[in-house]
């Protein structure tokens, strides 16, 4: 046991006094506390959607002024005429307007809304931009003015029963908008939203039940609401999966697993909580986790070539530069050098992911603020879990750090063999950046599934081991980390084993090179 | 004197085979505490394969090896504890120290003071430069540094292949001094080949020749004289060649008279050359030198070897 700690640190001091290895270290490192602070500096989160100075009314007032100056360079004219239109209970005679004009549906329906809002609508009490309710119906008020005018530009001779029908309905609804934004109600929203039916691209009127049971006082900001409204849909949508049974898939639907349904389950409580404990609600406790999350993706790669770097050169830059003797004339065995040689890749392996991620959470922590990283959030007895999101951080790094660790352990392997320290990078970088090419090319239509036994298949564990990660993103801007993957059927134990077995099997390989060679 | 004593490397029948070459066949001896051993032999004789099957570089196809008594299959790490040596040229970290190299050695043997460390350094005269880089060290400081490492835990028996490659004349002097120290006062067995033979003929007591993979001849170098030298014979510069050689044959009963120049050469026992040489000079024949002849390591090992002059 003394020779191998002897070995052991013997290994860890050459690996850190060699030039490459501190250069791409330094630079791994780098980068994963860097990384976080451009994201902040690309970031704009000094932008406040709403501003709490700001004077309201003075800004409409001047929009107003615009937008009338606009209509008139546009060339707006206006026409009103008696139209008689047939009916199921015979000719009923309308008094009818006809817009023309550029761009009359925009800026018409702004000067209408903006006339009608200053003077009707009490801006120091409810500020539009400040909550969900006020903003939404606001929108939702001038699309339907919008569309209104819209509907006035169509030619008198082309007006007919039904077009009266549609504009009424129109009608109703823009009340029930107006009127939910004047008396800032919900109930009146809700009516709105329900009475819109498809006519408008709005959330749906149960998403807006169940924001008004949470904010009974309308208080809720735009953008919290939006989380909210996101935590909803995205809930009903996986309960839609459950419920069906199935889930889309590369070709046909695929019928879902009880693995999956057990994770679908468990997401919508998952959901459920988010909502009602209004988790990661600002913008910022959003971009920061996606800070950590992509300074990890890059220091990744950063990691796989430092990982390759010293794994396939432990063996080979020895043996080529010949201080491999003084080792063998050493009193130790082979196997023990061998041994030394892995714990120290396994030490670097293990010490660069934590180090890499932990740098990250500071680098983040440290601009964005410690107490914006979202926990990571699993149901445990049925109940839901936090981790903290340094803990989380850490331990789903180090599974997603599996592939580049199993690549390493195959530069070594190589490295044994072939004694050459760019032939054992070069074929182990390749194996990396192509490892996925057969998935892609076949995607999931190969017979018999037999992508299940590809490598690539069974190291993707971390959507496996940590199958809410996508729930602690969640936001209804932002879909690209929604985590997805080679869809897997067998159960997780067989990646595991899988995954050991093979790693075993390349390490036994290597050991047997190594040990039972001669060395020239 | 050596026989009686315990073998501190016993080389038993190793046979290494590569594809139809035997590089080494059937390699058999022992080397004693106390005594420096030379190992000759020409290029791609089988000297490096017996080397690196010593020291655990190869595996041979058959034989053992046996180091301060332990056998190297059975006994490894014991039998290695008692090891030093340089293969080849002395390979080290490059981007360590003199000093952090020899500590890395030393924490596999353990029990090696920095004391012990500072003393071998001193030793091979690098004290000076021992923080520097490897990298920085010319060919003949790696080997003194080589040597530093090879020596720091007081090994049994030292082996070292080519120690003297790229030392300067000074350097070689002082390696002489060194392991003939090492070897005569410490104790210790020391296996070297060189293929200055001029050298291991300065410093070794014992050589073993190797040629082809078999080893021809082990024998000490005062046995291998007498084997190639077996009977003695003298030089001696005359006034007058013809006239010696008539006193000699005539008077002095001396054989194998040869006469070249002023020079005339013959078989004369060691006991007979004062009486010889008073004969000479009372017959009027004056005498300007009278040498020994005697063949050297390089014409015993051509003549052995059938020619091929080791210069690895």
């Amino acid at each position: 046991m003394n020779k191998i700690k002897a070995l052991y640190a013997n290994e860890i001091i050459k690996i850190f006094h060699r030039p490459s290895i501190i250069i791409v270290t330094s630079v791994t490192l780098i980068l994963s506390f860097l990384f976080p602070i451009l994201i902040y500096k690309l970031a704009d989160l000094d932008y406040q959607f709403y501003d709490a100075n700001e004077n309201e009314r003075a800004r409409f007032e001047e929009e107003l002024t615009q937008t009338k100056k606009d209509l008139a360079n546009g060339g707006f004219s206006e026409k009103t005429d008696t139209i008689e239109i047939e009916t199921g209970k015979g000719t009923v005679s309308y008094k009818m307007t006809l817009y023309s004009g550029n761009e009359v549906p925009n800026l018409l329906s702004n000067k209408l809304c903006y006339e009608d809002l200053l003077a009707n609508y009490d801006f120091n009490k409810y500020p539009t931009k400040k909550t969900w309710l006020s903003m939404e119906s606001l929108i939702y008020y001038r699309k339907t003015v919008s569309s209104l005018v819209s509907m006035q530009m169509t030619p008198f001779e082309e007006r007919d029963e039904e077009w009266i029908k549609d504009y009424d309905k129109i009608v109703i609804v823009r009340d029930l908008f107006r009127k939910a934004l004047l008396e800032h109600d919900y109930d009146l929203l809700y009516k709105a939203l329900e009475s819109g039916g498809d006519l408008i691209d709005a959330v749906k009127p149960d998403v807006c039940r169940k924001l008004a049971e949470t904010d009974p006082n309308g208080e809720l900001g735009f953008q919290e609401a939006l989380y909210l409204i996101s935590y909803l849909n995205e809930k009903a949508a996986k309960q839609d999966l459950l419920d069906s049974g199935l889930e889309e898939s590369y070709t046909l639907p695929r019928i879902l697993t009880e693995e999956r349904k057990e994770i679908l389950k468990n997401s919508i409580q998952i959901l459920q909580y988010k909502f009602d404990q209004r988790k990661n609600f600002d913008e910022t406790s959003f971009i920061a986790a996606m800070a950590s999350y992509y300074s990890g993706q890059v220091a990744r790669y950063a990691l796989l070539v430092l990982l390759l770097l010293i794994a396939g050169s432990s063996v080979s830059q020895e043996m080529a530069t010949g201080s491999i003797k003084s080792l063998i004339i050493a009193p130790v065995r082979r196997w023990k050098i061998f041994v030394s040689k892995l714990l120290s890749l396994i030490t670097c392996m293990l010490g660069a992911s934590v180090l890499i991620s932990l740098l990250s959470i500071i680098g983040t922590g440290l601009f964005f603020g410690f107490d914006k990283l979202p926990s990571y959030l699993y149901v445990s007895g049925g109940q839901v879990s936090e981790l903290s999101f340094p803990i989380a951080k850490v331990l789903m790094d180090l599974v997603d750090n599996l592939t580049p660790f199993f690549y390493a352990f195959c530069a070594f392997m190589i490295s044994c063999f072939t004694k050459n320290t760019g032939v054992s990078v070069g074929i182990a970088s390749g194996l990396y950046l192509f490892h996925d090419v057969p998935i892609i090319l076949t995607e999931s239509e190969v017979p018999l599934r037999i992508l299940d036994f590809t490598p690539v298949a069974n190291l993707s564990l971390s959507t496996r081991l940590f199958p809410y990660t996508d729930l602690m993103f969640t936001s209804e801007d932002f879909s690209l980390l929604q985590t997805g993957g080679y869809d897997f059927k067998l159960p997780i134990w067989f990646s595991v084993a899988y995954i050991i077995i093979l790693t075993f099997t390349v390490l036994f390989i290597a050991f047997d090179q190594f040990t039972k060679k001669d060395i020239q | 004197m050596a026989e009686e004593k315990k073998a501190a490397l016993s080389i038993k029948n190793i046979t290494k085979i590569y594809g139809k070459k035997r590089a080494a066949d059937g390699v058999t001896f022992d080397i004693f505490p106390g005594e420096i051993f030379g190992f000759l032999g020409p290029n791609g004789a089988g000297k490096t394969t017996v080397i690196k099957s010593v020291l655990g570089f190869i595996f041979p196809d058959e034989g053992e090896v046996f180091i301060n008594g332990y056998n190297t299959k059975t006994n490894y790490e014991k039998a290695m504890s008692s090891v030093g040596g340089i293969v080849e040229n002395p390979e080290m970290y490059l981007n360590l120290s003199a000093r952090q190299n020899i500590e890395m050695y030393a924490r596999l043997h353990g029990n090696i003071g920095k004391e012990r460390i500072d003393e071998v350094l001193a030793t091979v005269g690098l004290s000076a430069r021992a923080k520097d880089p490897i990298k920085k060290y010319s060919l003949g400081m790696k080997q003194r540094i080589g040597l530093a490492q090879a020596m720091v835990h007081k090994p049994k028996l030292l082996i070292l292949d080519e120690p003297t490659n790229g030392l300067d004349p000074t350097g070689i002097h002082q390696l002489r001094d060194i392991l003939k120290k090492y070897a005569h006062e410490e104790g210790a067995a020391v296996m070297v080949s060189s293929h200055i033979l001029s050298e291991m003929q300065l410093l070794c007591d014992r050589v073993g020749i190797i040629n082809n993979g078999k080893l021809i001849s082990v024998c000490s170098m005062e046995e291998l004289n007498r084997q190639m030298n077996p009977t003695s014979r003298y030089s001696i510069k005359v006034s007058d060649t013809e006239q010696a050689a008539k006193i000699l044959t005539e008077k002095g009963n001396v054989k194998e008279i040869e006469t070249a120049d002023d020079i005339i050469s013959a078989d004369i026992e060691e006991e007979q050359i004062a009486s010889i040489v008073r004969l000479l000079v009372t017959n009027d024949v004056d005498i300007s030198e009278v040498r020994k002849i005697e063949s050297s390591l390089e014409d015993i090992f051509l003549q052995v070897t059938g020619g091929g002059i080791d210069i690895e």
